[in-house]
């Protein structure tokens, strides 16, 4: 009994020197958000056809948010990786495109924070996008490459409040593509050309606000629950892009459902894993 | 706080020039969809000046129909009659109920093709072998390798060729018989003739529209083939060729024209040297037109088909004893 104390007094006082450690130091957290998304998309592209095809579109999303490089600092960095499908119709409805996305985002932001509930990021973020479009009745046209990379200004605004003694936070973010480089070939010229043939003149175009211009735009709360905090979000995409005299656009407005989770990362020989942490791979 | 409004009002500011300003479509009504037609053929089909057509006439003679048709039949064929002025096989158009076509670029000549004598005993027969989608069989007691190949839509791989070319190596040479071969896939045409070449050719070029000008076309793009590295036939090869040789054909055998030890035999080829595209009218029919013009290497546009070596037609008489004048005659140039 006497040893069985002396055994707990000692695994007790071990995880309080721990707790300490952790309740002392201030520790930057990696946010990570996990979201389903569905709605409805519009896409205009001419060099499949004239006509703007509507239908739906679904997805997945991941965001991870740091502040970076320590505590101390007012910069955070984000990085969002998301994948989209969709399906649309002409608007005689007896033929349909599909479309699938790839998209992966670096941001940088600065906080201010003029109240202590409501904080202020701005900044930049570069993003690559990979995707097509596909009508398979089209002859030797048939897939339309969406292939693009933005340096975009950001912003994003977050409110902290109190409903029914639950604190809430909503977020409103905003991105605009200001300059990138994006491939679009020229109306009549074919893939076989493009890339068989090697021929990529006027495919590639230096991209800024004379010849794109978009928001993205998202509305979110997160509502923590007994097991999870939940985020429920709304996400606007108005897009607008030409070169080779054809202006293409998408346009999307999507609901978001997911959850969101603060994490400690413990990496490399400075950071190692405490020893009360366990790990599977132990 | 300042800082931020200013952040958040330039933001505004691109927010609200977002808007570029895009085309007025047509509206889908018969006038809508016939217009819609018209413009695309006068903004992208690539042989309106080749050919010296005054499209701006033919929309005169054709608009005023759109006003007493009755149904959308009645549409499609004012429409279809329409593409059909263009003289082009790759030209049509497409509804749930019919597709409108010219096939003249055939019918107004002899066919030079017989399937019934081509499967006859001393051809084909019924003992041939298959690889890949390529019939083949030894004929002339053994002395000539013959392959029918229908369809560039049909693969074979070059290990097919390769075991074709090893039951004809006793031969003294081969008769690629394209006839009735109405095109396909540029890429195996190009495959196909790879295997007769000995060095990197010249053989011909590629453009397409870049504005919506009649002769708005590309610096064009020069067309090598390249020999292929595993498979290669150095002896005697005669291409056959009818008026039904079409499209991608029309591609392989412009490429054949510059094989060392080709010859083509048969009638001229159906053409069809643009690469075709697709683009859709107001109510979903959708058009497929030529786009992008094909030459050989002396930059002569091949849309009007490529004319043979050997001009041989199929004789009725042979024909009607089982004969087919066009492989007899490539047998003769193999032996001589």
């Amino acid at each position: 009994m006497k040893k069985a104390f002396i055994l707990h007094l000692f695994i007790f006082s071990f995880l309080t020197m721990q707790a300490q450690d952790f309740t002392n130091e201030r520790f930057p957290l990696t946010t990570s958000v996990k979201t389903m998304d569905i709605g409805n998309m519009n896409i205009l592209d001419p060099y499949l056809s004239p006509y703007e095809y509507s239908g739906f579109q679904i997805g997945l999303f991941e965001e991870n948010r740091r502040l970076m490089p320590s505590i101390d600092t007012l910069i955070s960095y984000t990085s969002r990786k998301s994948l989209s499908f969709g399906s649309g119709n002409h608007p005689s409805k007896n033929n349909s495109m599909l479309m699938f996305n790839g998209n992966y985002n670096f941001g940088l932001n600065y906080h201010i924070r003029p109240h202590k509930n409501f904080l202020v990021l701005v900044g930049g973020s570069w993003d690559i996008d990979l995707g097509g479009k596909y009508i398979s009745r089209n002859v030797n046209n048939p897939f339309s490459l969406d292939l693009y990379t933005n340096l975009n200004a950001t912003a994003e605004l977050f409110y902290r409040f109190k409903l029914k003694n639950q604190s809430l936070q909503l977020h409103y973010g905003f991105q605009t593509p200001v300059a990138g480089s994006m491939f679009v070939p020229m109306q009549g010229a074919s893939y076989y050309e493009l890339f068989t043939l090697s021929n990529m003149s006027n495919a590639i175009h230096f991209s800024s606000l004379h010849n794109k211009r978009g928001i993205l735009q998202n509305f979110q709360l997160d509502l923590p629950l007994k097991i999870a905090t939940i985020r429920l979000g709304i996400q606007h995409e108005l897009m607008q892009y030409s070169a080779n005299e054809m202006i293409f656009h998408k346009k999307s407005l999507t609901f978001s459902v997911g959850y969101r989770v603060d994490m400690y990362t413990f990496t490399g020989r400075k950071n190692k894993v405490p020893s009360n942490f366990i790990s599977a791979y132990e | 706080m300042k800082q931020i409004y200013v952040i958040i009002s330039l933001f505004l500011m691109v927010e609200l020039q977002a808007c570029m300003d895009e085309p007025d479509l047509r509206s889908d009504t018969p006038r809508g969809n016939f217009n819609a037609l018209w413009e695309i053929i006068d903004t992208r089909y690539c042989y309106l000046s080749y050919k010296q057509i005054n499209w701006d006439s033919v929309y005169t003679e054709y608009s005023h129909k759109i006003d007493t048709v009755s149904s959308n039949f009645s549409l499609f064929d004012v429409m279809g009659k329409m593409l059909a002025t263009l003289k082009d096989g790759h030209v049509n158009l497409y509804s749930s109920f019919d597709r409108s076509r010219y096939w003249n670029w055939y019918t107004d000549y002899p066919s030079n093709f017989n399937s019934g004598v081509l499967f006859k005993p001393h051809y084909l027969g019924a003992d041939y072998r298959i690889a890949g989608s390529l019939r083949y069989k030894k004929i002339a007691n053994g002395k000539v390798g013959y392959i029918y190949y229908g369809s560039f839509s049909d693969s074979f791989s070059n290990e097919n060729i390769n075991q074709i070319f090893n039951s004809f190596s006793s031969c003294l040479g081969i008769i690629v018989d394209v006839r009735n071969n109405g095109g396909g896939m540029l890429s195996y045409a190009e495959q196909l003739a790879s295997y007769f070449f000995d060095k990197k050719t010249l053989t011909g070029y590629l453009s397409h529209k870049t504005g919506t000008g009649h002769s708005d076309f590309s610096t064009p793009t020069p067309l090598y083939i390249e020999p292929n590295d595993k498979v290669k036939w150095n002896k005697k090869v005669m291409i056959l060729t009818n008026r039904m040789s079409y499209s991608a054909t029309n591609g392989f055998v412009n490429i054949m024209k510059y094989a060392p030890n080709s010859t083509i035999i048969g009638d001229q080829t159906g053409g069809g040297g643009g690469l075709p595209f697709s683009s859709e009218l107001p109510n979903g029919w959708m058009v497929r037109f030529s786009s992008s013009p094909m030459y050989d290497a002396d930059m002569q546009n091949i849309e009007w088909g490529i004319k043979p070596d050997i001009q041989v037609n199929m004789n009725a008489e042979a024909e009607a004893r089982g004969y087919d004048t066009i492989i007899e005659r490539a047998i003769g140039e193999i032996f001589k």
